[in-house]
């Protein structure tokens, strides 16, 4: 669980990204969509996102070809009550700036987290949708 | 059909890269439910690291847990979904109806929860136990084709 204080010098307009599995893609939905299984961790209740002004779809998906990345913005995770905090420790380079982590408060339950991550899930959109050839 | 436990690796419908899981379980199913049940159990092949987060393998307790919701389900409701692991060792349930949905998460613990959504309506969360008659026959209601 992470303890972090929402860092407030991540704008809410900030645009985040976030490696969605192939197997949180729901491929027989119209349009087709992530499940709200992109939004959740059960062991650490931690979502690790990054911002995407400063890496790219293609680097986040680097060695996951047949993954795909959605786009949220920082206001909308912290609507749904996620903290937002900087974790340059664990990115996809050493000290990577571009790296965050949506943490979900102590106080939050289950059931909030339920439905923080359909909620989440419902606003993001694809920033890139990985389709089989 | 009747899923049992202590089948050994070949006997499962396995793709080539994955590991191998089996049942812990004994559970009859009619055949309604069965490409849910297929789904679930391609859960059973994710590797450790799954999610290149740590995440654990699928354990066959919640894979079992999932497939006796569905058995409580019985052959009225509407075919599931889609199938997906949540990371951290659970795995989430969900139908997408043209002004419905229902997702019901199976926890590392093996406990239930479930939210449902009606369109233009505030979503509806709750834990859900399997012995619940009165929460399971109102999920059934939602997901109804009859």
């Amino acid at each position: 669980m992470c303890d972090c204080p929402d860092d407030l010098s991540i704008r809410n307009d900030e645009r985040l990204l976030r490696r969605v599995l192939e197997d949180w893609v729901l491929r027989n939905a119209s349009p087709v969509r992530p499940t709200s299984a992109t939004f959740k961790d059960r062991r650490s209740n931690e979502v690790s996102v990054f911002i995407a002004a400063l890496t790219s779809a293609d680097t986040i998906r680097e060695g996951h070809p047949n993954d795909s990345v959605a786009e949220i913005t920082a206001g909308e995770a912290r609507a749904q009550g996620f903290k937002i905090c900087r974790d340059p420790a664990h990115g996809l380079v050493p000290n990577d700036p571009s790296h965050l982590l949506l943490c979900a408060p102590t106080g939050m339950g289950t059931k909030a987290r339920l439905r923080a991550a359909k909620a989440l899930v419902d606003m993001a959109r694809w920033a890139y949708l990985w389709k089989e050839e | 059909m009747i899923a049992a436990y202590g089948l050994p690796p070949p006997e499962w419908p396995l793709h080539n890269h994955r590991t191998t899981s089996q049942w812990v379980d004994v559970i009859e199913l009619h055949d309604g439910p069965l490409p849910a049940v297929q789904a679930i159990a391609s859960l059973s092949t994710l590797p450790g690291n799954w999610d290149g987060l740590g995440s654990p393998p699928i354990a066959p307790t919640i894979l079992t847990r999932a497939i006796e919701l569905l058995t409580r389900f019985g052959a009225v409701v509407e075919p599931l979904s889609h199938a997906s692991p949540v990371s951290g060792g659970g795995l989430q349930l969900e139908w997408y109806l043209r002004d419905r949905y229902l997702e019901v998460e199976v926890l590392p613990d093996g406990s239930l929860q479930y939210l449902f959504e009606v369109a233009g309506q505030e979503s509806e969360e709750g834990a859900l136990l399997l012995t619940d008659i009165d929460t399971l026959r109102k999920l059934v209601g939602y997901l109804s084709h009859r």
